[in-house]
């Protein structure tokens, strides 16, 4: 895919975002980093974000609380959480739910953190691609019954 | 003489029964005192048993202390784990990168080593020129997609925010261990406000999430007291306070001098304590949190120090409103 794709990461911790701006400068998407919910919901209005990375505990917001808000906005996006503690029911069951996608614990593995974000944007480059394709169906049925008519006639 | 006889005879007859009275008297006495003498050794007895125990309650209730104050670190185990977690996560992404960084770097110093040498064996000058200016524009390929202006200054920042993170490690361990540390009989003249500092950091991780902590701190004379166990009491307050709390809610923690005492006040917009059972939050295992939660001795842990310092502790308490705690601790040297 050539469109440019867009990672958000939010997290309070600005070590962990700058961290994480280093070790993924060199992959093929663009990084945005927000320090808290508000900021994050304002970029994620401005800007076409794919992929999101959030911390499960933040003092202004619950990771998962804010995933949902983020959804709401942005039904498509992909949730990656990283929590640096394992509230496992918690976690669990928005995984279950199909609100998160992955899953990843602090401190992470770069080469594991890297590997699930190529997959995420991956997914949603096939998510993405099937939608695109059943819309081609469709607008091909359409012209393939407005054909049927005009031959009808 | 007729008449003499029988006072003789009434006499020594007086004289036996004094004498067999005397006996008996002599008896009785050595058997009371026996008797006494057996009461005391049994008293003796008695009292060192007294002692014994007293000083096993004594050891008892510095371990009753001291498990209390282990079942709060504790509770604070979860937080310190993420707070832990979140400067390791970062430090140990930062290194990864730094080996990324020194690798450019190194490639770039071969790659000038390369560029110094390349050519010189050359004896025409022309061969030597086109050489040099290959390797130069290796060089300068490599430099360009190394970024190293961005690197250097990147590598430094990398490095600041890496041993930052390093010393919070640091910091919230030595808290931890700081405020673990059994407590000592010992009394000495403490600043409250930097008590409350200290222990606020310890429950940190716990309220930040929790609540906005305001402070209030009035400036205070420093008072005799245990500082172990009052930040115990103090940190047992902060807890209960974050506790209360549904959602985002808000801990105040005033301190004032007043007349001879001084006055903390810790106070928090949770729940709230139910009017039915505010008059048993202070007794023994008295609880309304799950086992995993509370021990059911944070707050009669607390009214036992407060009390051996002749102080005072109260509570108000509002539902949905919030509680306040309000302790007094006399400024003159107590002699607990």
């Amino acid at each position: 895919m050539s469109e440019q794709r867009n990672l958000l990461c939010i997290d309070d911790e600005t070590g962990i975002l700058k961290s994480l701006l280093r070790l993924l400068r060199n992959e093929s998407f663009n990084v945005f980093t927000a320090n808290d919910g508000d900021e994050a919901l304002d970029l994620l209005a401005d800007n076409d974000i794919h992929v999101v990375l959030v911390d499960q505990h933040m003092p202004d917001i619950d990771g998962l609380i804010l995933l949902k808000k983020i959804k709401a906005q942005q039904p498509s996006v992909i949730a990656i959480i990283l929590s640096g503690l394992v509230d496992l029911d918690h976690v669990l069951s928005a995984i279950n739910r199909g609100e998160v996608q992955r899953f990843l614990a602090k401190p992470w593995h770069d080469e594991e953190l890297k590997t699930v974000l190529r997959q995420c944007f991956h997914y949603f480059d096939l998510a993405q691609a099937n939608t695109d394709l059943n819309e081609q169906v469709r607008q091909q049925k359409q012209q393939l019954e407005n054909l049927t008519k005009l031959l009808g006639k | 003489m007729s008449d003499q006889e029988p006072s003789e005879k009434a006499l020594s007859a007086e004289n036996e029964a004094l004498t067999k009275a005397l006996m008996r008297e002599r008896k009785a006495r050595k058997l009371a005192e026996s008797l006494l003498e057996d009461r005391a050794v049994e008293l003796f007895l008695a009292n060192r048993e007294l002692e014994e125990t007293i000083e096993t309650l004594k050891t008892s209730n510095l371990q009753l202390l001291q498990s209390e104050k282990m079942a709060s670190v504790g509770q604070l185990a979860a937080g310190v784990a993420h707070e832990i977690n979140n400067p390791v996560g970062f430090i140990s992404s930062n290194l990864g990168t730094l080996r990324d960084y020194i690798e450019d770097v190194r490639n770039i110093i071969e790659a000038q080593r390369f560029a110094i040498k390349a050519g010189t064996e050359c004896r025409d000058a022309d061969e030597y020129a086109k050489i040099n200016a290959m390797a130069i524009a290796d060089l300068k390929a490599l430099l360009e997609k190394a970024d190293l202006d961005f690197l250097m200054v990147d590598l430094n920042d990398l490095l600041d925010e890496s041993i930052d993170g390093v010393k919070r490690i640091r910091k919230i361990v030595a808290d931890l261990l700081d405020f673990s540390r059994t407590n000592s009989s010992d009394v000495k003249a403490v600043d409250i406000n930097e008590l409350l500092e200290k222990t606020i950091s310890v429950a940190w991780n716990e309220l930040k999430y929790k609540a906005e902590v305001v402070r209030d701190l009035g400036e205070l004379p420093k008072i005799y007291c245990n500082d172990g166990k009052l930040s115990q009491v103090l940190l047992n307050l902060l807890l209960n306070a974050s506790h209360a709390m549904k959602e985002q809610g808000k801990v105040s923690i005033t301190t004032r001098q007043v007349g001879d005492n001084v006055k903390i006040v810790v106070a928090d917009t949770g729940i709230g304590i139910p009017k039915d059972i505010l008059p048993n939050i202070f007794d023994p295992f008295f609880t309304t949190k799950s086992v995993k939660e509370g021990t059911g001795l944070g707050l009669h842990i607390a009214r036992s120090v407060i009390d051996s310092h002749q102080g005072n502790i109260s509570v108000s308490s509002e539902p949905d409103v919030g509680t306040s705690f309000t302790i007094l601790l006399p400024i003159g040297k107590p002699s607990a």
